[in-house]
Order: structure tokens, then sequence, then C-alpha cells
């Protein structure tokens, strides 16, 4: 034991050193007996900003004898109930915490959330701070190695609603994190390394965490998608899902694993309310071709295009009318929620007549390449002619020749 | 047409007062157009008439037609280049914005651009199957070695032109095109390297850039030139070779049937070579993107027998030593007149040396086509 104590101690006296004077006073001595946890401590943010094991444990941190060191004031590891209110007397401290702009309201939304009002009756399975922001090694949020970095949220919530063990006591879904990973959601996350998409926390909220109820998933969902929720307002499927008792959003796209948007969706998700035959399921069909037609159009345009790009002929502009098209076709599918078919035409349409008319001009210039050939044709005619004549000169001059040809 | 030809007689006349037009002319037949000397103390029609008036071998033959083409041809590159110089930027960033502002947007640029591709094809080709025929008619016997070897070196020469200027073009193809083949010209000991230093290093900079432009537009021409003026020089002096059982014939209807047939080949290859461009204009890939290989990046063709040659053989096989034999086959294809020493006899008498050649013509076309297979 003291063999493999010793070395540590020293690498933790040698940083103790190193990290200068300045707050080996504050830190004090603990380190030294728990040098595993002291080397965790460093790692994180709390370290950097003065603060010390003594602020959370107590005790007194001059000594290295363990006994006045663990006297006094001393409380050890904070029990789990303990530990909001603990973190909430700095980090609901509007002084403190004014230098960091960091809220302040935190532990009031924890306790209105569904985790704190559990820990309240005592239950043992709710999240603590702790348990999502780490112990002894709490690294800030936009640290890509925290916890709570937006790109580990789904596996640290997942450590909870995703254990079948826990989650089996409550009427919660059985493996939120798994769904949330095939979601487009994820996939914009994690593949196109997009920012603003959202974690669990952008719809459940962070501290304040609960579940958007049946009437609030639009809400949410419309934080972001505003103009599919504008279109959504309008349609007749507003009051009929809210006449049924159904979500929203999530009655098409579910909740966790929210499918990309393609035409698909009106294929398979329609079905499961509207009978086969129904004008409802007309529409549908409708629409999908508006947009199918739309789409076809606009990648012909850009193969043209880029076939006359290799000859090579000057495309820019059409590549920029045809970035509009593409617009087009990106706005056409939050007014899918307004499941009117003139709606969808309206914008459909213009990127079909943008496309159409680039495919047409494309096409033009193409052809015109033509003429290189017809001249070709004319060429090759003074060609055979010049080769005859000079052909007819270079026999005739053998014949005129006398005693030639040998 | 009597009055235009005295009218042209008289300018001429007044010319022959302020220079020496004979003199000139005759430097004009150091390029192959005329292959007599000329007494250049007299006026330009009266030693013409005397050269005229020797007899000479019946020189018409088309095989000796393909001499005056190169030359043609070389100048045709010239004029074509010349051209695309004009729009041409030699760095990096501008040359491929340059190359299709050329294509696409400058009048007939296109057209001219391609004649100019075609053409450096042609030539090599040209030069390639007159090599041939001097293989197989013996033009490399005494007087003649240094005749061989300048027009190997004339091949040579021509193939770098080919190979600087697709680097110019700076297009992704070409592009892996050529940093593929500086990978080939790597193994290849001294020529290689040399080469390879000379363009400043394995891999395509603005260093390389620049001086493949001026090795492009200025070096190589002029190297060219050069070549040209002393092959046609020798041609000249020594004369025409003679086939056996050749006649010598009145050398004014040889001179003119030879000129005839000069115009009919060239209508028909100008025509070939308008032609191609037209029909297969060789397509402008996209900018070069350092980090993906385009399929279809092959060295040129005439590096593929060196590229099949050294995959073909085992992987223990050393580079080094596979470079060697490559160097020393081009060597000894170089000094081919002092190598062998036999008597000048005609193709019949020479089959062993024929077939030996032919067989290492087979073997470099399976090379060629393995080397393609395998790129
Ligand atoms: C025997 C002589 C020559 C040969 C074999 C030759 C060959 C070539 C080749 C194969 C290309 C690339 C064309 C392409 O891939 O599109 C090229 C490009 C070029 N050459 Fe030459 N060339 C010769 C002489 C010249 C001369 C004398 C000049 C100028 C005075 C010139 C100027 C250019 C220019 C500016 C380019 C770049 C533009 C382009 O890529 O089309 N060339 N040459």
């Amino acid at each position: 034991m003291r063999s493999v104590g010793r070395p540590r101690i020293g690498v933790v006296v040698g940083l103790l050193l190193l990290s200068g004077a300045v707050h080996a006073s504050d830190v004090g001595r603990c380190g030294v007996c728990h040098s595993d946890i002291r080397v965790q401590f460093d790692a994180g943010i709390h370290k950097s900003e003065g603060f010390a094991c003594v602020n959370c444990h107590g005790g007194n941190p001059a000594s290295d004898d363990m006994k006045i060191a663990h006297g006094g004031s001393f409380k050890g590891v904070p029990g789990r109930r303990e530990i909001p209110p603990l973190c909430a007397s700095c980090h609901s401290n509007i002084e403190l915490m004014k230098p960091y702009n960091l809220a302040t309201d935190q532990y009031a939304l924890y306790q209105s959330s569904q985790h704190g009002r559990l820990l309240a009756q005592g239950n043992p399975d709710v999240a603590v701070c702790t348990d999502c922001h780490g112990t002894h090694e709490i690294r800030p949020r936009s640290d890509p190695q925290s916890s709570v970095n937006i790109t580990n949220i789904p596996k640290t919530c997942g450590r909870c609603h995703s254990d079948a063990k826990i989650i089996a006591k409550y009427k919660l879904p059985s493996d939120p994190s798994a769904e949330y990973y095939g979601s487009v959601h994820a996939a914009a996350l994690y593949k196109a390394g997009n920012l603003n998409s959202p974690d669990c926390s952008r719809c459940h909220g962070v501290h304040g965490a609960a579940p958007p109820g049946v009437g609030d998933v639009s809400k949410v969902c419309g934080q972001c998608h505003a103009t599919a929720r504008r279109y959504f307002d309008m349609s007749p499927h507003k009051e009929a899902l809210a006449a049924g008792g159904n979500p929203e959003c999530a009655s098409c796209h579910s909740n966790h694993a929210i499918a990309p948007a393609d035409d698909k969706v009106l294929e398979t998700t329609c079905h499961s309310c509207h009978e086969p035959g129904s004008t409802a399921l007309g529409v549908a069909t409708q629409i999908e071709a508006e947009i199918a037609r739309a789409r076809v159009g606009v990648r012909e345009a850009e193969k043209l295009v880029e076939e006359a790009e290799e000859v090579p002929l000057e495309v820019d502009d059409y590549r920029s009318r045809l970035e509009d098209a593409r617009t087009y076709l990106t706005e056409a599918l939050p007014v899918v929620h307004s499941f009117s078919v003139k709606e969808v035409r309206d914008v459909t349409g213009r990127a079909t007549s943008i496309s159409e008319e680039v495919s047409v001009e494309v096409q033009e210039k193409i052809d015109r390449l033509r003429w290189r050939r017809y001249g070709l044709i004319i060429f090759w005619f003074y060609i055979l002619v010049t080769i005859a004549l000079l052909v007819r000169w270079r026999y005739g001059l053998e014949k005129s020749a006398p005693g030639a040809g040998a | 047409m009597g009055d235009a030809r005295t009218r042209a007689g008289r300018v001429l006349d007044w010319l022959e007062v302020r220079l020496n037009i004979t003199e000139i002319f005759s430097f004009l037949t150091n390029f192959g157009l005329f292959t007599a000397e000329l007494d250049t103390k007299k006026p330009l029609r009266s030693a013409l008439d005397e050269a005229l008036a020797r007899p000479m071998p019946s020189y018409a033959r088309w095989p000796r037609v393909l001499g005056i083409l190169t030359m043609l041809l070389f100048l045709l590159q010239c004029l074509t280049g010349t051209l695309l110089a004009l729009y041409y930027r030699p760095t990096p960033e501008a040359a491929y914005d340059s190359v299709r502002m050329i294509v696409r947007d400058v009048t007939l640029g296109w057209f001219v651009q391609q004649v100019h591709f075609w053409g450096s094809a042609l030539l090599i080709v040209i030069l390639l199957i007159r090599l041939l025929r001097f293989f197989y008619d013996a033009i490399y016997k005494p007087p003649r070695e240094l005749l061989w070897v300048i027009g190997f070196l004339l091949f040579i020469a021509t193939t770098h032109a080919d190979f600087t200027g697709k680097v110019m073009t700076f297009d992704s193809r070409n592009y892996w095109s050529a940093t593929r083949s500086l990978e080939i010209f790597s193994h290849l000991p001294v020529v290689g390297s040399l080469f390879v230093f000379l363009a400043g290093g394995g891999d395509l900079s603005e260093v390389t850039l620049v001086r493949f432009y001026l090795a492009h537009i200025f070096i190589l021409p002029t190297v060219l030139f050069i070549l040209f003026y002393l092959h046609f020089q020798g041609v000249r002096h020594l004369g025409l070779s003679h086939r056996e059982g050749e006649q010598s014939e009145g050398g004014r209807l040889v001179y003119h049937r030879y000129l005839l047939n000069l115009s009919i080949l060239l209508t028909v290859v100008f025509a070939l070579l308008v032609t191609v461009a037209v029909l297969l204009p060789h397509p402008f890939a996209a900018p070069p993107d350092l980090l993906s290989t385009p399929a279809g990046a092959r060295p040129p063709w005439y590096l593929l027998p060196v590229y099949g040659f050294f995959e073909i053989l085992p992987r223990w096989v050393p580079m080094p030593f596979k470079g060697s034999i490559v160097v020393l086959l081009g060597v000894g294809i170089c000094i081919l007149p002092f190598l062998d020493r036999s008597a000048p006899v005609q193709p019949s008498g020479r089959r062993g040396v024929i077939i030996l050649g032919a067989m290492l013509l087979l073997i470099a076309l399976l090379l060629g086509v393995y080397g393609y297979r395998h790129a």
C-alpha cells in the first residue's frame, strides 16, 4: 500500500510546488492523502476559481494529521438530499454568480422539476446535481469532455433513463437515448456537427426538467420549426388532433426517434388514421406528387448544368438560379403541414418553373455546340475537293513527264 | 497569271539587290523543305534552276514526307501555343481558371486548344513512326549515325513538351497524372532524378509550374528548333538515302512531285487534326482536389510501357534495378548506331536485327497495355 501511495504523493507534492504557492494555502493539504480525488478536482472548473475541498466538505485543510483535518466543521460525504442545497449555497447567490453570468434560478427550477419533487419525497432514483455534472471533476458545459456538453447530454440522461432497472418502476419511455441516436436530430448533431440541433434538454428543459404535456409538444417543436407550426395551425389537423387528445407533432413524427422529413412520411403515416380511398389520402398523394415532380425537375436541370460545365460552358448563373430552386424545395416541406395542395403548389411551382427555364436555356447552349459539327461537314467538303485537285495534279505530272514513273 | 508572275519576279529582283535572298532560302532549306545545297552567290532563281537540274534520288517516296511533316506540326504547335500563351497565366491559382477561360470564353479558344493538344499527340506519334522507319531502313549506318541520335532526342524532347504542357492545364486529371508520372521518373536513376530535381521536387508546386511554363514555351521549343536544324542540316549535307534499286531522276520533276505529295498529306493530316479536335474534344476536368485522385488519372501513354514494366516485375525486384534497366535500354536505343556496327545492308540482309527490334516493340506495346490496365 505505502509503496504504491508514495510516488503518488510525490507527484502531488511536485504538482503543488509547481502550481505555485498562490493556491497552495486555498486548496489545503487534503490531497496529501486523497491524491486521486485531488487529480480529478484539478481537472475541473472549480479548481481554477480558487474553490477548495473545505467549501463542501468542511474540516481543517491546514493539517495533515487526520484527526485534526477531519475534526471541527468536517462534514464528510454529503447525503444525496443535501447536495442541491449545498451547490445552491453558491449557485443561487447572485453576487457570487454575477461575474460568470450564470443563472441563479437553477435551484428553484430544480425544485419545480420532477427530479426535485421526487427527491423531496425521499426518492433515491432521481438525479441530483452531481449525477449530471459529476462530483469532483466538474467541467463547464462548453468543454467537449463535460458530461453536460451538448454532445454528451443524451448519454448522461440515458444513464438513468435508458437503464431498464430504474425506468421499469416509472411510466416512462424505456430507452429514449437509443431512440434519439437514431433520429434526424442526432444525425444533424453528430454527423453534420450542427450544435443548434436539439439535445434532450432543449425540449425537456434543463434544471426544470419535465416532460412536455400533450398540448405543449407543438410549442416546443415550434420554437425551431416555426414555419411548419404556422402552417399546421391553419390546417384541419389542428382541431382534429386536439379533439382526439393526440399530440400535435408527435402523432406523425413520434417524439424521440424523429425520422427525416422526406416524402415517405406522407406515405407511411397518413394511413394510420385515414381510410384508403378517402379524400384526405388523395390530398396526401397529390402533395407528394407535387414535391416529387419539383424535385425531379431540379435534379434534371442540375444534371444538365453539370454536363454543360464539362464542355465547358459558362453556367455560374444557372447554378445560382438552381440554388434558389433548391431553397423553394426546402421551403415546401414546412408548407406540407398546411395539408393544402394549393399552398404546396405555390412553392413547388416556383422551383419547377426555375428548373424548367434553366433546362431549356442550358439545352439551347448545348445544342448550339452542334454547329461545330455542321461546320465540320462543310470543312470536309472543301478538304476533299482540295485533295482531289492535288491528286489530279500529282498524277497528271507523272503522265506528262517523258520516261517517268520508274 | 503571267502578269502576276512577272510582278512577283520584279519584287524578287528588287529584294535581291538589297538582301541575299538565296542565302536566306538556303538557311530555310535546313528545315527540310528542300534537300539540296544551293550556290548562295547566285540569284535565287538561277541557283534553284541549277540545283534542280542535278539528278536526285526519287525522293517523292511517301515515308520521306514524314520528316517535313514533323517540322510543320512543330510550327503548328508554336502557332497555336503562342495563341494560347496570350491568355494563359502560369500560377497554381490562376492556371486552371485561365485555361477554362480559353476553352470557354475566348472565341474559338476551344478549337486552338484542342488542335494544340491533338497536334502534340500526332507529333509524338509521327516522330515515333519516323524512328521505326529509320530503324527498318537502317538510316543510322555511317555516315548517318547522328541523324538517328538527333531523331531520338527529338522524340524525347517532344514528349517533354507534351508532359510540361499537360501539367500547365492544372486540372485534376492532368495534375494527378503528372504526380504519378513524377513518381515513375523518381525511380529512374540519373536521368529521372535529374528531371525530378529540375521540376522542383516530387509534388507539383508553384515552382514546378513556373519552371514547366518556362520549359514549355521557351526552353523546349528552342531545343527542338536546334535539333530540327541539326537534323535537316545533316540530311541536306548527306543527301537523301538510297534504297536498293532506286534510281535518280531529273530533279525538277522529283521536287515537284515531292511538293505535291507533301501538300496532299498535309491536307489530310490537317483535316484529321481538325476533325479529331472537334469530334473528340479531350474533356476538361475539375480543378485539382488535393485529397482525392480522380478515376482515369494515368501517366501519359508514352510512359505506360515503363509503368507496366515496373508493375509486372515482382515486388522483391529492387526498384533501382528496374529503373536502371529502363534507363540502359533508352541509352541503348539512343546510341544504336554505335552498337549495331554490321555493314550497311538493306532490310533483307538484317533480318536478325529487325526481328529483335520488332520483338522489343511488341513487348513495349504489351507492357503499355498492362500499364494502362493497372494504372
Ligand atoms: C513541340 C511543341 C509543343 C508541344 C508538344 C506542346 C504540347 C502541349 C500540350 C500537350 C499541352 C496541354 C494541352 C491540354 O492538355 O489541354 C500544351 C499546353 C500549352 N502549350 Fe504547348 N506544346 C508545344 C509548344 C508550345 C509552344 C511553342 C507554346 C507557346 C509559345 C505553347 C504554349 C502552351 C500553352 C500556353 C499551354 C497551356 C494552355 C492549355 O493547357 O491549353 N506550347 N502544350
